[in-house]
């Protein structure tokens, strides 16, 4: 089974939604009726599907703008900044979320996708 | 004598403190009625009370300070004893170590260990076990608190502290996962002729006369208390505490 279903999976199973709707580029947050309390349950099962310990924090990028504040502060470029924290997402997704952060919730299932495949390869 | 039927969803039960003498009456009627248990305790004398009296069950021994202290330095908690308890549906937290002193008098540190064991160990062990339960959807947690809470007493401002939080955690975990199977209360018990209350008892007697039922609760009646509001027909008492004090806290 790839990440990408195995992650669809685990959307699905908490919000009840047909798989068509879940797919690598659909907004998390926007697209899909997810409550902060799914983004816990995402979280517990992603541990009990594909077996890894995630961090919420950082596979559903929860302090973005925490980080790009921070990285601001001290005078670094956010790109370099958030590559730092995300060392999962590429610098060209990096780049796509900087320059639609003020549109909403910017984290995409490709994003979890790619935190996952990264985890697995660590 | 005339018995209703009680009815279980789940099949595994964790009980923390667990060889407090609550702690054995509850794990005694979970193991009667065919229940997996998890057990807990802390010191070597209370191990060796579990486990002579339990000896099918899983036996843990837990020490929250350790376990608080163990993610502060970020070694997480499958490398603690909490990662030993799997999939519990039930969680009956009985777990309270002893610490008395005036507010004014007690020694910090002694101060820091008793919060890190009786609160941060607690929300740590509450998230972990929570967790499990919430990735099945179903769990019942209780915690066994105490009217200390709410009736001051000179020397007991934190356990009553630790125990007022303790009703704040398993309050918000019931209310912050009702809608998905799991629900949680604590009970306020007020003098139980066991344990710790039993010197209480001896060295104050006219305290259990100040409740109006005269007499001091039995573990024994504590224990089924416990069983029914962990069962199907008590899971909308939830994001509560229910008092058991035969009404001394109702009383000027």
């Amino acid at each position: 089974m790839s990440t990408f279903t195995q992650v669809q999976h685990v959307i699905t199973e908490v919000l009840e939604v047909e798989p068509e709707e879940v797919t690598p580029s659909t907004y998390v947050l926007r697209d899909l009726p997810t409550e902060s309390i799914d983004l816990m349950e995402y979280g517990i099962g992603l541990n009990k599907e594909c077996g890894i310990s995630v961090s919420d924090d950082i596979v559903f990028l929860k302090s973005l703008r925490l980080h790009m504040a921070e990285a601001e502060d001290n005078g670094i470029e956010q790109q370099i900044h958030l590559r730092s924290v995300y060392p999962h997402l590429s610098t060209d997704r990096i780049q796509e979320i900087l320059q639609t952060v003020n549109a909403g919730p910017v984290l995409q299932v490709q994003d979890i996708v790619a935190y996952i495949e990264h985890a697995k390869r660590a | 004598m005339h018995s209703l039927p009680m009815h279980f969803t789940g099949t595994h039960a964790c009980v923390l403190g667990a060889s407090s003498d609550i702690g054995m009456a509850v794990a005694k009627k979970l193991s009667e009625a065919g229940m997996q248990l998890t057990l807990s305790a802390c010191s070597e004398k209370g191990i060796a009370r579990i486990t002579s009296a339990f000896p099918a069950a899983t036996i843990l021994e837990l020490n929250l300070e350790k376990v608080a202290r163990s993610v502060t330095i970020d070694t997480g908690v499958t490398n603690s004893p909490l990662g030993q308890i799997q999939q519990p549906d039930y969680l009956v937290d009985c777990m309270q170590s002893d610490f008395e002193g005036f507010i004014a008098g007690a020694a910090p540190k002694d101060i820091a260990r008793y919060f890190e064991t009786n609160i941060s160990g607690r929300s740590i062990c509450l998230r972990h076990v929570s967790r499990m339960m919430l990735g099945k959807r179903f769990g019942r947690c209780l915690f066994v608190s105490s009217t200390a809470g709410v009736l001051p007493n000179a020397g007991q401002g934190f356990y009553a502290a630790s125990k007022r939080a303790g009703e704040a955690l398993f309050q918000n975990l019931g209310i912050e996962l009702a809608a998905r199977g799991v629900t949680s209360c604590s009970i306020r018990l007020g003098y139980v002729q066991s344990g710790r209350g039993t010197a209480y008892i001896k060295n104050n007697p006219e305290a259990v006369k100040l409740s109006p039922a005269r007499r001091a609760i039995t573990s024994e009646e504590a224990a089924s208390t416990i069983i029914f509001l962990l069962s199907d027909e008590a899971q909308m008492i939830n994001g509560t505490t229910i008092t058991m004090d035969g009404g001394l806290t109702a009383c000027k």
